[in-house]
Order: C-alpha cells, then structure tokens, then sequence
C-alpha cells in the first residue's frame, strides 16, 4: 500500500494502517532526529512525538501526497523544540554500544572503523551551522531531493542548494582538521 | 560533465581552468563519498500510546486555583456591606469604590476605619436592646405572614364548600330527573306476556 492508501486508511479508523505508516517512516525520522540532536534518547523522544503529533494531525492534513514533507517538518519541528528546551551546547556522541549501523560490513577491523567514522563525521555534523547540517542531513543522509528539502524548510531551492554546498565544504574543513578522523580512515578504511 | 551527452560542459571548462573551484569539488566530493558510508541506524521501538490527562487533574487544578482566589480575597480584606443606597464591596488595599457618602466621610484605608469605629463603639446593653427590638420586628412579620396566610386557607375552605354543596345540587337535580323519566317510562310500558312465561 502506498503512503496516501495507508492515510485514508488510518483516517477510515485503520489503527494498523497506522502502524505500517509508522514502520515505514520511523527510520528516516529517527535517523533525521539523530543527526540534528545527536543524542540517541532524545531522537526516541523526538521520533515519538513525531508519531503522536502526526497521528493527532493527519486528519487536517490536505495534500497526502506531500506525506513526506509533511513528515519530516513535524520532525524537525519537533527536533527544534527539543534543542530549544535542552539548550544543548555541547557535543554528545552516540555511544558504540547503541549503535545498530554496523550491519553489511565485511569484517570486524571494518565495522569497528565504520563506526569511529561515523561517530567523527556525527561529531564533526555538530560542528556545522545548524541550517547548514540540517541541509546536508536531509540531502546525503536522508537522500531527500533539493525541492524536497526547500519544502520542508520552506526556503528557495537554490538557498537549499547553497546551504548544502556551505555545508559540505564546512563539514570538509572539519573533518580535515580532526587527526582522529585522519587516523581512522588510514587505520581502518584504507 | 554532461554525462547524457558526454561532451564537457561550460562548469567544466571553468574548474579546469579554476583552481580554487577544483578544490571545492574535490572536496565537496570527497565528502560526499565519506556521507555514503554512514549507514542509516535502526530506529527503536516505538510506544504510540497516546496518554490522556485524567478528569481529575481538571478538578484539581481548578481547586488549587479557587484555594488561590480564597487567599487572595482573605488577604485583601474584602468587606462586603449594605446600606439603603445599595451593596458596597470594599477591599482593604484600595479605596472604596462607589458610594453615595460624601468621600471626606469615608476612611482612606482599613486601617483608618477601625481608627474611627473604635471610639464610637455601642454598649453591650444597647447591643441586646437592639437585637430584642429586631428579634420582636422579626416575630411581628411571621405572625402577619401566618395570619395571612390562614386567612387565605379560611377563604378558600369556604369557596370548596360552595363548590361541594353546588355539585350535590347538580347531581340530585340529574338524579331527579332520571327518576322521572324511568318512572314515565315505566308508565308506559304494556306487559306482553311471552311463550317461556307460561306455567
């Protein structure tokens, strides 16, 4: 069933088109949560509110189609309240033994080093304008499309592209200069 | 590169000729394939129960807002009186709101009015004369009242008598009259002797 089905379903009084609604979407939601807010906790929190937000909204929403969009704004609303209210300044990685993103490796020397990588580019994400990372996430994360992404921040395209184009360039620069990032691609991934 | 085509394109051009455009590429690219490798991380699962505030929680809140609202008229020292000219509601913290007294007769604060009360304070004897007098005003009403009140019972005793004795009247005079007929009736009547009638 596609998405729109799954919503006039839920609509109809289909609890479990919901729950498929939110199988499909819980992923990229948390992955979007986890990369702005960098906490794992508080992406959980996030993702559920999303759901619970959506499930509260979905009946207002008009345009099914643009579920996606409409999705991932909730999300990142969500993401921003959450930063607003924590006033989180400091970097919290997400510690190794939480992490689910080693599946499809080769070897243990490479699971091992894909997950320092990715805590360096999650530490290094941090370290990036937020309008920039958020830009980035959706765009080589999450594979959102630049319109896709304009849509959802409801800025121009081009500011979308622009950001994202600012953003790896930042996210370069840092990553450059983090010798632990160096390290792990010589020791590891080479 | 337009790859469709396979021919370069003007962007093309320029970063071969560009230095610090080929840098840029080169390390937005790299980037990008470093981005590629972070794998998406599985989301936990999720608990979608929506939880709803009980009723109770309403009636509490609105019970620690009318203990506010309590304290705050204790503490304002909210007067309430009535005189001919009306209620007056007097707090202690401001001035009177509306009277008809001439303002100079009115104390400024709460204060000031057990300041000027005081000497004027009535004796206990006279205190007890008046609540008798009241106690006895109070009396005279209720016996006015039930005096009234019996009077009314009296007069309406006797407009049901009058409608009782005017209902046996209608009923004897019909009871009469069907007498009357009945009797004409049977007056009339000739005896037909019948064939069972025979011994």
């Amino acid at each position: 069933m596609t998405d729109p089905e799954l919503i006039y379903a839920t609509r109809g009084g289909d609890e479990r088109a919901f729950g498929r609604l939110v199988e499909r979407w819980r992923g990229p939601v948390y992955n979007l949560a986890l990369r702005l807010l960098a906490d794992t906790d508080a992406a959980a929190d996030v993702t559920q509110r999303t759901f619970i937000k959506v499930h509260q909204k979905l009946a207002d929403l008009k345009a099914v189609e643009g579920f996606t969009v409409w999705v991932l704004q909730i999300a990142r609303n969500q993401c921003l309240d959450e930063l607003k209210r924590v006033k989180r300044h400091r970097l919290r990685a997400v510690p190794l033994e939480d992490r689910h993103d080693l599946a499809g490796t080769d070897s243990a020397d490479q699971a091992v080093g894909q997950a320092l990588l990715s805590d360096r580019i999650q530490a290094a994400l941090q370290r990036i304008p937020a309008e920039q990372r958020e830009v980035v996430v959706m765009k080589e994360l999450q594979q959102l499309s630049f319109p896709e992404i304009a849509a959802v921040l409801t800025i121009p395209v081009n500011t979308a592209k622009s950001r994202c184009f600012y953003g790896l360039k930042a996210l370069h620069a840092v990553l450059m200069s983090d010798p632990a990032y160096a390290t792990i691609r010589h020791e590891y991934l080479s | 590169m337009d790859a469709a085509a396979g021919v370069p394109t003007a962007a093309d051009a320029h970063i071969a000729t560009c230095v610090r455009c080929r840098a840029d590429l080169a390390a937005i690219t790299g980037t990008r394939e470093v981005l590629a490798q972070v794998r998406p991380v599985e989301a936990p699962a999720l608990d979608l129960r929506i939880h709803q505030a009980p009723a109770w929680g309403w009636l509490r809140m609105a019970a620690v807002a009318a203990g506010f609202l309590l304290l705050v008229v204790a503490l304002a020292g909210v007067e309430v009186s009535t005189t001919p000219e009306g209620t007056t509601v007097r707090i202690g913290l401001i001035k009177p709101p509306i009277s008809n007294v001439p303002s100079a007769a009115l104390p400024e604060t709460r204060v000031d009015t057990v300041y000027v009360t005081q000497p004027d304070m009535v004796p206990m004897d006279e205190v007890k004369r008046m609540q008798d007098q009241q106690l006895r005003a109070f009396a005279g009403i209720v016996n006015d009242y039930a005096a009234t009140v019996e009077g009314r019972r009296a007069v309406d005793y006797e407009l049901i008598q009058y409608e009782i004795e005017q209902l046996r009247l209608r009923t004897d005079d019909r009871l009469y009259q069907t007498n009357l007929v009945m009797y004409q009736l049977l007056n009339n009547l000739t005896y037909v002797p019948q064939t069972s009638d025979k011994p």
